[in-house]
């Protein structure tokens, strides 16, 4: 680990939580371009790509909003991240330097935040995701989302809020859902989502994603 | 200021274009001199050396006759080439454009102009390179430069490509250094208006993940908060292993 070495861009508070973390030790340089340390240094270090307001961003990836996300499934998905139990190729790592007991003060961060919706379009047709997401779709075995994400699609506690999400990440999420979640979450919620993902078609995804993209 | 500005060099013109002046009535380099003192900020456009458009020094490396001809009613790359170098490749300070995202391009065309993008080489060369650009020409430029084969500049420290790499593809969580990959791709090829990193020089890199440090450019976001965690050497690596990167492994 290389921050042995002395890495001035941190505070000592924040070096001293990250050794922590990491259950080693060193003394390093503290040093002057940031002031403050700890689970405020880790806030900025997601910020840096979950954006400012925690709106989410377009990168090579698409990189989730954030914003008014529940606290529970955040806390939820840092879990799944560091234990491997979601599969993705950047925020495993990026979950493991966060220690547990910092998770909940960083979900209790980005739940205040109240962004509007960066937009991006899906190509989907508005009014047929706004009719998925409140009736379902009885003939494939598709419930009607709100009946856990809520109407206005905020979410509660566990259940993510959907509102305001980006649309291309909705659409990966859920076309990808069983290869990126399996169905070993530790909490056993990621499950709940398996055959409503498995019966949706990839048009009637791009239009639930335009549907929930706009709601703020 | 700005009015002013004009106003000398349009008398200034005025006068040429009546005909040979005789030198003791009025001598209009005489008449130009004055107007640094009285328009002092970085509107004026003749208080500073103004690029070299059409017109290269005699000394250039790059003789008109050489310098190809722009399609016909195709941008004027010319008033570019001559600073980026014949086929945008990048020469010395100057970047190069080759191959660089066109949404990229126009974004940053505009960071000039608004004076944003304001360390000194964009204000010193770019700001006068860019206010009479329209729109519809800013953009035929950008698809012009994109679509130029981009060359690796392969310039930077071999000895750190490895920490480099290692840096680009993983950042360093626990140090709350990102990975670039996340938004600049795995080969560095760029997406969208996220330009592409792939075999720019490592000066110029080195430079740019330097500025943001130094307080300039503050609305490229995300990239001064990017930068913010980065130390002295792990720069050097990015930029060195980031000049080999072979474009032509990246498929658009
Ligand atoms: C290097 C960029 C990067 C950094 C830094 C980063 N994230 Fe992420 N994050 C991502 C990407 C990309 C995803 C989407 C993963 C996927 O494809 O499922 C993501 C997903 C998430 C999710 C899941 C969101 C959802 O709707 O399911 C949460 C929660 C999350 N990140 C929290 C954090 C927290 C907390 C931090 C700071 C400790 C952080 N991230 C830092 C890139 C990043
Ligand atoms: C029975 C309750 C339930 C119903 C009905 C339901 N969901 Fe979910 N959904 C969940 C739970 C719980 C999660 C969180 C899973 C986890 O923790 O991994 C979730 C997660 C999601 C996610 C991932 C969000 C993110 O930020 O990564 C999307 C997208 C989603 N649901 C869309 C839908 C859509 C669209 C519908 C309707 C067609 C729907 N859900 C119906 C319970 C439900
Ligand atoms: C007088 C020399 C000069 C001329 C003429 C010039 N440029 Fe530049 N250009 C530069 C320099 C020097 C930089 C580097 C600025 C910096 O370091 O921030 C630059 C930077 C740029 C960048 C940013 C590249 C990047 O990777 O971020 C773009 C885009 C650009 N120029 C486009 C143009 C276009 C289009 C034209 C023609 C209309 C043009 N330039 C004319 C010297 C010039
Ligand atoms: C969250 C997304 C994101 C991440 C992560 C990111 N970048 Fe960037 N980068 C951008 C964007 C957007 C720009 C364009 C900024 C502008 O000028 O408006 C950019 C611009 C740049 C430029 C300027 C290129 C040029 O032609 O002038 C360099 C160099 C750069 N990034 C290097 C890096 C490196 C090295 C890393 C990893 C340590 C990194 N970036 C991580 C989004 C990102």
């Amino acid at each position: 680990m290389m921050a042995i070495h002395g890495r001035y861009a941190l505070s000592s508070i924040a070096l001293a939580t990250a050794f922590m973390a990491v259950g080693s030790f060193g003394s390093a340089l503290a040093g002057p371009r940031e002031s403050s340390g700890g689970v405020q240094a880790k806030i900025e270090y997601c910020e840096t790509c979950h954006g400012a307001s925690g709106q989410g961003f377009y990168g090579y990836y698409a990189i989730p909003r954030l914003a008014g996300q529940q606290t529970g499934y955040i806390e939820d998905q840092l879990r799944d991240f560091s234990h491997g139990e979601r599969h993705t190729p950047i925020m495993g790592p990026v979950a493991r330097s966060v220690s547990p007991s910092e998770y909940s003060a960083i979900a209790a961060h980005f739940h205040a935040m109240n962004s509007a919706p960066l937009g991006g379009g899906s190509g989907g047709n508005v009014a047929l995701g706004r009719d998925i997401f409140m009736n379902g779709i009885p003939e494939s075995n598709v419930p009607a989302c709100w009946a856990c994400h809520g109407q206005d699609a905020h979410g509660a506690r566990e259940i993510p809020r959907l509102a305001g999400q980006l649309p291309s990440y909705l659409i990966k999420t859920l076309s990808n859902w069983y290869e990126q979640r399996g169905t070993k979450s530790a909490h056993g919620l990621s499950a709940i989502m398996v055959p409503t993902t498995h019966n949706l078609t990839r048009a009637q995804m791009a239009a639930v994603a335009a549907y929930v993209s706009g709601l703020r | 200021m700005k009015q002013i500005g004009l106003t000398v060099a349009s008398l200034a013109i005025s006068f040429l274009a009546a005909g040979p002046l005789h030198a003791q009535q009025l001598d209009p380099l005489a008449l130009l001199k004055v107007t640094p003192a009285s328009v002092p900020d970085h509107n004026c456009v003749i208080c500073r050396p103004a690029p070299p458009l059409y017109n290269p020094r005699p000394d250039s490396p790059y003789p008109l006759a050489l310098l190809p001809l722009p399609p016909a009613n195709g941008p004027p790359v010319k008033n570019c080439t001559f600073c980026h170098g014949v086929s945008a490749q990048g020469l010395g300070v100057v970047p190069r454009l080759a191959g660089q995202r066109a949404a990229y391009i126009e974004k940053e065309l505009g960071a000039f102009r608004n004076h944003s993008r304001d360390n000194p080489y964009s204000a010193l060369y770019m700001w006068n390179a860019v206010p009479n650009l329209p729109p519809e020409t800013a953009r035929a430029l950008a698809d012009y430069f994109s679509r130029e084969a981009p060359q690796a500049a392969a310039d930077g420290n071999r000895a750190l490509v490895d920490q480099g790499r290692a840096l680009y593809q993983a950042g360093e969580p626990q140090a709350n250094i990102v990975t670039c990959v996340v938004c600049h791709g795995p080969d560095a090829q760029g997406v969208g208006a996220i330009p592409r990193l792939a075999g720019l020089s490592y000066s110029y890199l080195k430079r740019r993940l330097e500025q943001w440090n130094q307080g300039y450019h503050q609305t490229a976001k995300p990239m001064p908060q990017v930068t913010r965690s980065l130390s002295a050497s792990e720069i050097d690596a990015l930029a060195s292993y980031l000049s080999f990167l072979d474009d032509r492994a990246a498929s658009r």
